[in-house]
């Protein structure tokens, strides 16, 4: 098996800087919620010092002066499901390890590129310049990616046919392994893959489990792990931007309850069920806000999964105002495990849902039909009080 | 009664009801409302019923203060006016 390792380091860090370039200007820290405390996701270089995982109040011990932006995980996850998109292109093979790290199956696509060199670039071509991306090429997944590492950005390194030769000298923390687990290698002097390599499997073992074995493996250039193919998850997400912060559930949930409408009659939907749904909103001086719910049993209406999302918002805690909302549906299946009841409002519905596609096909575009819900009925701002929304039935 | 525009409605905002519209207020020296003229007619205001002030959001770029008076026209009509105290400018409710 031939693996590519495609590495781009600080990768929520070059996706900020592309968002905000005049941010290029100082040292930056992403900063985001672990527990009760701050800690740092990712450091730009000038940030000397400033390690992931560190407490951001160590981190501004070392770096004074740094710009701090709070963590936009979805989307960086965004961006980097986009370079993912175009790794597909390019091999069918492509495993999503992790933020700015995914591993290529290579083997019969040399030909197909006319040579290594050629679809080595290819793959290089996938992420824009600025991202920086390196490449290492190996038999298995360990060995590729230190390569990576330990290679210039825009560059790509192929490891040799002596693989433990190759790590030898490298240092045991590039290891997939526990904090812990590695710093007892350096209590014990292991300090590089070639000082575990030399000893015994068994002794290693007996230290460390079966978890020394692998690692015992992997200091030896093995890497028996296959690659798990990146699967695409079919999606159905709607948006709506408030047309002020939205701070009341009431008007978050009347919301999600158009955005469930909508995102029910999507074509893509018909006759299916979903199991899950994540609501996503922008907040004002504040990280995104993310909330996701699994539903009990897959439900296949909006009446249903509004029950649980209307649950979930009025025992959520708010970060602050919400500027927009973003409902995604995910998980969907055919099957729903429930038989639905005979006796509802199924047919007024369909009577309702029928007279719209009449009333559609009539005007050639949707229906300007909207009904007057309360926002904020308390609010002491007239035009808070009420809103239109698109009916929906 | 919303007019059909002919085209697909917004498929990502919420609508508000009852945004304040612009009108012509002339003020005494006090800066209280005297007359106000609503499409081409002027009206002269015969009685204020009540004052008060509101000072919201002011967390956001876009903070909210304005002075509003509920009036009684020549004609009888009952309105809800308000000064806007950031931006200058005079402005109604048609609720």
């Amino acid at each position: 098996m031939k693996v590519a390792c495609l590495l781009i380091t600080h990768f929520p860090i070059k996706v900020e800087l592309r968002r905000y370039p005049e941010a290029r200007t100082k040292p930056l820290i992403i900063t985001e919620e672990y527990g009760s405390q701050q800690v740092v996701l990712d450091s730009s270089p000038a940030a000397r010092g400033v390690v992931g995982g560190m407490p951001l109040r160590e981190a501004l011990a070392h770096c004074k002066d740094a710009q701090l932006l709070p963590a936009d995980r979805p989307f960086y996850q965004a961006a980097f499901d986009q370079i993912i998109e175009t790794l597909l292109q390019r091999s069918p093979l492509v495993e999503k390890h992790d933020l700015g790290c995914a591993y290529v199956g290579l083997d019969g696509l040399e030909q197909l590129y006319r040579g290594e060199a050629r679809l080595i670039t290819s793959l290089l071509a996938v992420a824009p310049p600025s991202f920086n991306p390196r490449i290492g090429v190996a038999s298995g997944k360990f060995p590729a990616y230190v390569a990576a590492v330990t290679t210039d950005g825009g560059q790509a390194t192929r490891v040799p046919q002596d693989v433990a030769g190759f790590l030898k000298d490298l240092p045991v923390d590039l290891l997939p392994w526990s904090f812990e687990s590695k710093a007892r290698l350096h209590g014990f002097g292991l300090h590089t893959l070639g000082q575990l390599a030399q000893l015994s499997v068994g002794s290693v073992q007996a230290q460390f489990g079966p978890e020394g074995k692998r690692v015992w493996d992997l200091a030896h250039g093995v890497d028996p792990q296959p690659l798990i193919p990146y699967q695409p998850e079919v999606e159905v997400t709607e948006t709506l931007t408030f047309p002020a912060p939205a701070v009341t559930r009431q008007e978050i949930i009347t919301a999600a309850e158009s955005l469930l409408g909508r995102t029910f009659n999507r074509s893509e939907m018909q006759g299916k069920y979903v199991r899950s749904v994540t609501m996503e909103s922008a907040v004002l001086r504040r990280p995104p806000w993310t909330k996701k719910l699994v539903f009990k049993n897959a439900v296949g209406s909006k009446d249903k999964a509004l029950f649980v999302v209307k649950n979930a918002i009025e025992s959520a805690s708010l970060p602050g105002p919400l500027e927009d909302l973003s409902l995604t549906l995910t998980g969907l299946t055919g099957e729903s495990g429930v038989q639905g009841s005979l006796f509802s409002n199924i047919r007024r519905r369909e009577q309702l849902r029928e007279m719209m596609r009449q009333l559609e096909a009539q005007l050639g575009c949707k229906p300007p039909i909207y009904q007057v819900r309360d926002i904020e009925p308390w609010s002491r701002i007239p035009e808070r009080r009420q809103a239109l929304v698109i009916f929906d039935p | 009664m919303v007019q059909n525009p002919g085209t697909a409605p917004s498929s990502g905002h919420i609508r508000p009801l009852n945004l304040p519209q612009p009108v012509t207020v002339e003020e005494n020296p006090g800066g209280h409302p005297t007359a106000v003229t609503l499409g081409n007619r002027r009206q002269e205001i015969t009685a204020i019923a009540e004052i008060w002030q509101i000072d919201n959001e002011w967390w956001r770029p876009n903070p909210i203060s304005r002075l509003y008076y509920r009036v009684t026209t020549q004609s009888g009509r009952n309105l809800t006016l308000f000064r806007d105290l950031l931006q200058g400018g005079w402005y109604r409710h048609n609720a």
